[in-house]
């Protein structure tokens, strides 16, 4: 599961009112995930909609996706339709980080990322085998992958079709496996992450 | 040696069967029940697919946010729909409340005895945590989390940090669990990530069930996912003639480890009120007295339960609704809604010149009760949960939130005003 895309540099405190400011709320209840998409992150970092391209990720400080769930749908769905690769902050919201993973929005917390990329850096993140590159800075780190459980989530695309192969309705599909061995017996998984990740 | 254990983690490792679990472990737990109100989309992706729902006896439906006014052509569309999944997955007719057994998702279960403590027990609503009275780890699943519990009884659960609120004291005479939430909000909102915050201490003992749940209610508010009280004498009497199965509660161990603890003395909080527009925009009632409404309200699953209603009416009792508001209540559930009959509380409130509605999640949810869906320019003091901009109706009406009492108060005067001048009399 590697992604690959340019990097979009955030502070702390980025809340979901951040990522589509409260205004366009009628626009979310609409559920019009695309016009949502034009209004990411509008005041925050304005260059962002009109310039995101697939692949991209966020890299954000401490608290990412704090704030009311009434707005993570919209903005998670938005992130979805622009193709955002992934967020990985410091911290994140456990309400967003689940929202985030049920919906198939990659989202980890790592927290050393933030002071290895700017805005505008070519990265490239290899999940599973916990390797990040800056190929703007030629920086190297190795990371902790997720545990198993959740990247088994991420590589079904959400938590609909994870629980479609753990219940055996559904085969993986090549696409979305990638490779991976699904393991549908795991109930619990120890996770350490290494301390410059704390 | 280990260290001491939080009611999250024994409830989690209960549920992924597990001796142990620790912060930042991933687990897969099974669920209890599973409740639903009548909003979820999930229905239409099982149908499209054909695929079962894993135990039909462990789902709960509530016909709760679609009755009123704008919203029935959605009722009449979705609770029909409901009825034919239900039917078609064998999950039990018992298990589905519709109109005269009905009220809100996180109430009903509970009143109903699906809700036991020790067990992982979420809802597909943003407030499900208010389930966490009862002893139990109740989150939202949101729409986005729901197919996947439906699918397998599974909840996936990064085994999160917890924090320490330790309670003693009581609550003042017309202060209840909103004043506490608010309070939380204010002090706590930036600082808990999506913790589980976890009740303790002496001032436990002296809430009554309907207050620790208005608590339990603002945590998603508050940014915590979830809050757990423990167990005590007061929720074992309460859970005795309900309970459908056995149950086996859980206490921190003394030594429990805490990202934080925070202490208050109950006896030190005040009518808080919160907006508009900004759930974290908090300021003392002393603060705001005066400023005049045109619609006050007393429902949703944030208040409508009996001791909001009872502390309301004694507020209203032989008085008369101001000529320039409309007031208007509606009881949490059909259970409260019969008890409140029983003891002349809706009397009360109808006298006053009080609408009252059947059961639902009322003029919360986008303005749906007619008689206080808001217009341009209004002000309205509620003890529902939200108070965003066009949330009751026009977007440029302001939307106040405060406890039942302050509410009746309000009503009263045709302005904000302090219940307990009302409350000595």
């Amino acid at each position: 599961m590697k992604i690959h895309g340019r990097a979009w540099r955030l502070g702390d405190d980025i809340g979901a009112t951040d990522l589509i400011p409260a205004r366009y709320d009628k626009i979310g209840m609409k559920r019009d995930w695309a016009e949502c998409a034009r209004h990411l992150l509008e005041d925050a970092e304005p260059r962002f909609a009109s310039s995101v391209r697939p692949g991209d990720m966020l890299v954000a400080g401490d608290n990412f996706g704090s704030g009311h769930a009434h707005y993570f749908g919209a903005v998670i769905n938005a992130c979805l339709t622009v193709e955002l690769g992934a967020v990985f902050a410091s911290s994140i919201n456990g309400m967003f980080f689940r929202a985030a993973t049920d919906l198939g929005l990659i989202s980890w917390t790592y927290g050393e990322l933030a002071d290895l990329v700017a805005t505008g850096d070519e990265i490239e993140v290899d999940l599973e085998r916990g390797e990040f590159r800056n190929l703007t800075t030629s920086i190297e780190r190795q990371l902790t992958p997720p545990p198993c459980l959740i990247l088994d989530i991420f590589a079904a695309r959400g938590s609909t079709n994870w629980a479609l192969r753990r219940a055996q309705l559904l085969e993986p599909t090549a696409s979305s496996a990638a490779g991976r061995e699904f393991r549908r017996d795991l109930t619990v998984e120890r996770y350490i992450p290494s301390v410059d990740q704390q | 040696m280990s260290a001491g254990r939080t009611m999250t983690s024994k409830i989690l490792a209960r549920a992924a069967s597990a001796a142990s679990v620790e912060t930042g472990d991933v687990i897969t737990a099974r669920v209890q029940v599973l409740t639903v109100a009548d909003t979820e989309r999930f229905i239409d992706f099982m149908n499209t697919h054909s695929l079962r729902v894993w135990d039909p006896n462990r789902i709960v439906f509530c016909f709760d946010h679609m009755f009123e006014d704008w919203l029935p052509s959605a009722a009449i569309r979705n609770h029909p729909k409901i009825r034919r999944f239900a039917e078609v997955q064998g999950i039990p007719e018992e298990n589905i409340y519709g109109v005269g057994r009905g009220g809100l998702s996180h109430q009903v279960p509970v009143e109903e005895g699906w809700i036991l403590p020790g067990t992982v027990s979420p809802g597909a609503d943003t407030q499900a945590a208010t389930m966490g009275a009862m002893n139990c780890f109740a989150i939202p699943t949101l729409s986005s989390g729901t197919t996947s519990v439906v699918l397998t009884g599974e909840l996936w659960q990064v085994v999160p940090e917890c924090v320490s609120l330790r309670l003693e004291g009581s609550l003042p005479k017309g202060i209840l669990g909103k004043d506490v939430v608010y309070r939380l909000i204010k002090d706590l909102g930036g600082l808990l990530h999506g913790r589980v915050i976890e009740v303790s201490g002496p001032g436990v003992a002296a809430l009554p069930i309907d207050v620790r749940m208005a608590i339990a209610n603002g945590a998603i508010q508050m940014g915590a996912q979830t809050i757990i009280f423990p167990p005590d004498q007061r929720l074992l009497d309460y859970l005795k003639p309900r309970a459908r199965a056995s149950f086996d509660p859980v206490s921190p161990d003394s030594d429990a480890q805490y990202a934080a603890t925070y202490e208050y003395d109950l006896g030190g909080f005040e009518c808080l009120i919160s907006g508009p527009h900004e759930i974290d925009r908090i300021r003392p009632l002393s603060e705001l007295a005066g400023l005049p409404v045109t619609a006050a309200y007393i429902g949703s699953c944030s208040s409508g339960r009996l001791e909001d209603l009872a502390l309301a009416a004694q507020v209203l009792r032989n008085r008369k609704i101001h000529p320039s508001v409309r007031m208007v209540v509606t009881p949490i559930s059909a259970t409260v809604e019969r008890q409140a009959e029983a003891n002349g509380i809706l009397q009360t409130f109808r006298a006053a010149g009080v609408v009252v509605t059947s059961p639902g999640c009322g003029a919360c949810y986008h303005g749906n009760t007619s008689p206080l869906k808001l217009g341009d320019g209004e002000r309205c003091i509620t003890a529902s949960v939200e108070n965003l901009a066009g949330r009751m109706g026009s977007a440029s009406a302001e939307i106040y939130l405060g406890n039942a009492a302050v509410v009746a108060a309000s009503a009263i005067d045709g302005q904000l005003t302090q219940p307990a001048v009302y409350l000595k009399r």
